[in-house]
């Protein structure tokens, strides 16, 4: 059946990450869609349009108390006029204000019937500086908040900030938000296409727009591409977070050229052998070998490199942490001709993290009931994103289901047919504990 | 359970229709039934003549679009209220011209400027308009008497006293009753924790109810102010229509036609009197001002003729092109005059007999 429903596409970001700049591409670039305009941030930049609503954010708490109750007292009101407007726009965007908490905005699409008649959300999209985002992240719950529930985040002004830094805070945003895509932009030119049709809070859509989904967690976090001479090479470290670190040094076989993502799938299996212990002036042989660097004070270690060619360096934690440097047989430094930032298991003590799962096997409707009823009432408050694809026992379509805070919506999906049942889940949340929720999920499978 | 739903009912005879350009955002009568007013979501009013539904003139009267429309209690003048943060009074003349008496500015502020609701004294001395978390008293010819400021944020709704001069504003955190003769009153609070989107004082002034955007009613009972809930709509229950003896109250929000009975006793601990007709919430109740017919229309376009408030079937029917907007009975003694607007826009006129 067509959804005859309005989109609503959500707008958040700090004061200044660029969501008047995008709002204004939205209006003035060519899409053929007629879009009118909720703003609850005005004056940073004049909007010139028609259908432009000004409001103030309005939070209605409701009588029973229950913060997941919360809603946006101006969007139902203002949603509400517009709805008998509808045949004069083909689209919503609200922009919110820097310190909007966008829960009451999604709330709103969930609990009020006259809404979720006539509108849906699209997606909500944040906005972030990549200037000063890390230094925002690190006091405003606000801007956490707004990562957390963002279905796309639009890493702006990125042409401010070195590739390092980039790619570490594209790996700290995808620890707080693995549901999101993460798009990088200066003068927030991300393409409209993606912008304008998200699906985040579509069931039907679950799959494809959960990147998360689709990258593994590894054991490491970054790995480095590097064309050498034959020679020996040295590894200098400082100390890092923790005494020692995984690493593998391998060589690269030209003939079949692979991508480090690709690499990556091959070693990372070998990261679960028995560690080699290596410490200062120690030699790392090139191979798939797991190797544990003692790091308790700075170090230096040799690096076989038999030949020259294309060698691959993996490491648990980032280059910057332990001030990874590598150098030639001339004590040059060697720079990566290519690096990636992987998705690893935790990266930074962020009170906000998303949590992943994937396992075989079939739930039981009523134990997973009773234990996700406890879970969403105590610790609710602390979730502001789930979603998932569940193999339910004696089901054999998918069960689609998505949850902001206390609230929780799900749908049968399409049938499992040839596939193997399985469960395929991300939490966004504070203070989540990943061991807890996996064995709390287990305790469900049937 | 299957129910037992009245079938092949009679349609109400359609004395007139009129598309108009989009829905109405608002609808009334003048006082003494010779005009109709609707008035389209982006702002322009159609007066229509209460005896044939002809339309006799349309304006643009709001720029931005239109919000509120509301006629004096006994003057041929008509307010309205917009996007654009002015009201506007306009007086009807014998001829059915129209023209623009008074323009009153009340805000700039663009984050504030929609004015959602009017509403005359019922002595027709001041003109209530609410925008934003203001309300402001407006006279005759334009002045401003004076404004508060309700503490809750915006206005949601606002009801005078009948007969009185007591105005009661809702909003999220309760109602706030003013004394607008005495302006250095403390004004009187009902306090609910929770959104409230619309109110409606009884008839005999007893009992005040808000609908809530909890899905539920909230009255209190006056002056003592002891309240109780009722909850359970499958929506919001904005709509509430008091019996012209203030013993039932009518409320929307469900499928269901729900009547409280408010006599000695009631409604705490007794379960309402329901009437199943609609198939879909009820989001329109209109009774005469005869106190006998009343009307109701549904989201899905259908809108039912009951001869008294407490039948448990309709007398007639009729069929919209969408969901029903407002309705509204003709002032007029003993008329039988229906006026109903569509979200589609279409504006009919009906007569409360057999086609």
């Amino acid at each position: 059946m067509p959804d005859h429903r309005i989109p609503v596409t959500v707008l958040t970001g700090f004061l200044g990450s660029g969501k008047t700049t995008l709002l204004n591409r939205i209006l003035t670039e060519k899409h053929g869609q007629r879009i009118a305009v909720i703003e609850n941030e005005f004056g940073e930049i004049g909007i010139d349009h028609e259908l432009v609503i000004n409001a103030d954010e309005e939070i209605f708490e409701m009588n029973n108390g229950c913060i997941c109750c919360t809603v946006r007292g101006d969007l139902i009101r203002i949603l509400g006029n517009l709805a008998r407007r509808r045949d004069k726009f083909d689209r919503i965007v609200l922009e919110t204000t820097g310190m909007a908490d966008p829960g009451p905005v999604a709330q709103t699409f969930f609990v009020d019937d006259d809404i979720k008649d006539e509108f849906y959300l699209d997606g909500i999209i944040t906005l972030v500086d990549a200037g000063h985002v890390n230094q925002h992240l690190d006091d405003s719950d606000e801007v956490m908040a707004q990562i957390a529930f963002a279905d796309m985040i639009v890493l702006n002004k990125t042409d401010l900030v070195d590739q390092k830094a980039l790619s570490s805070l594209q790996a700290r945003l995808r620890d707080m938000n693995k549901l999101a895509q993460i798009i990088l932009a200066n003068m927030a030119n991300a393409p409209l296409d993606k912008v304008l049709d998200i699906g985040g809070f579509d069931l039907g859509r679950a799959l494809e727009t959960n990147p998360a989904f689709l990258e593994p967690e590894y054991p490491f976090e970054w790995g480095g591409l590097f064309n050498l001479k034959a020679g020996e090479h040295t590894l200098a470290l400082d100390t890092g977070p923790d005494p020692d670190m995984s690493a593998l040094w391998t060589r690269v076989d030209e003939a079949r050229p692979t991508s480090l993502t690709g690499l990556a799938e091959k070693v990372f299996r070998h990261f679960a052998q028995p560690a080699h212990m290596a410490g200062n002036g120690d030699l790392i042989t090139a191979g798939d070998i797991h190797w544990k660097l003692q790091l308790a004070t700075a170090s230096t270690l040799h690096l076989q490199v038999p030949a020259d060619g294309m060698y691959a360096l993996f490491t648990q934690h980032t280059p910057e942490e332990f001030d990874t440097r590598l150098y030639d047989v001339n004590e040059h430094v060697c720079e990566p001709v290519d690096e990636h930032f992987f998705n690893a298991g935790h990266i930074h003590d962020d009170a906000v993290s998303s949590v992943a799962f994937e396992f075989e096997g079939s739930l039981d409707p009523e134990k997973f009931d009773a234990w996700l009823s406890v879970l969403l009432r105590t610790d609710g408050a602390d979730l502001f994103r789930m979603k998932g694809i569940l193999a339910i026992k004696g089901d054999d379509r998918r069960m689609v289901f998505q949850g902001v805070h206390m609230l929780f919506d799900n749908i049968p999906g399409a049938l499992w047919g040839d596939e193997v049942p399985g469960n395929r889940l991300v939490f966004i949340g504070r203070n989540l504990n990943r061991d807890y929720l996996e064995g709390a999920l287990k305790q469900c499978l049937s | 359970m299957p129910q037992l739903i009245a079938k092949g009912l009679p349609n109400a005879r359609l004395l007139s229709q009129m598309v108009l350009s989009e829905s109405s955002a608002d609808m009334g009568w003048s006082s003494c039934g010779s005009w109709l007013a609707a008035v389209t979501t982006s702002g322009v009013v159609h007066l229509v003549d209460g005896e044939t539904g002809a339309q006799h003139t349309e304006w643009l009267a709001h720029e931005n679009g239109a919000l509120a429309l509301c006629w004096h209690p006994r003057l041929p003048l008509l307010a309205s209220s917009g996007q654009d943060g002015h009201v506007r009074l306009w007086h009807v003349a014998p001829d059915h011209s129209c023209a623009l008496l008074i323009d009153i500015p009340l805000t700039e502020d663009p984050a504030n400027n929609w004015i959602e609701h009017l509403s005359w004294r019922p002595d027709g001395a001041q003109l209530a308009a609410a925008c934003g978390k203001k309300i402001h008293l407006l006279t005759l010819d334009g002045t401003r008497e004076g404004e508060y400021t309700f503490p809750g944020g915006t206005v949601g709704a606002l009801c005078w006293r009948p007969k009185g001069a007591q105005l009661a504003a809702a909003g999220y955190g309760g109602i706030k009753v003013y004394n607008v003769l005495d302006r250095n009153s403390r004004p009187q609070a009902l306090k609910w924790k929770g959104s409230l989107l619309s109110l409606n004082w009884s008839p005999d002034a007893q009992v005040i109810a808000a609908g809530c955007q909890d899905n539920s009613v909230h009255f209190w009972r006056l002056p003592k102010l002891s309240d109780a809930m009722m909850s359970g709509f499958p929506y919001k229950p904005v709509q509430l229509s008091w019996s012209k003896n203030s013993r039932w109250l009518l409320t929307g929000g469900s499928s269901q036609l729900i009547l409280w009975s408010f006599d000695k006793k009631g409604p705490e601990g007794k379960p309402p009197v329901t009437v199943d007709f609609h198939q879909e919430a009820i989001c329109a109740i209109d009774i005469a001002n005869s106190g006998q017919m009343l009307a109701t229309g549904c989201r899905a376009g259908k809108i039912a003729f009951w001869n008294q408030v407490g039948d448990s079937t309709p007398a007639l029917e009729a069929q919209l092109d969408s969901r029903v907007e407002q309705l509204a009975w003709s002032p007029r003694k003993n008329a039988k005059r229906l006026a109903s607007t569509s979200r589609h826009g279409t504006l009919s006129f009906w007569e409360a007999i057999a086609a």
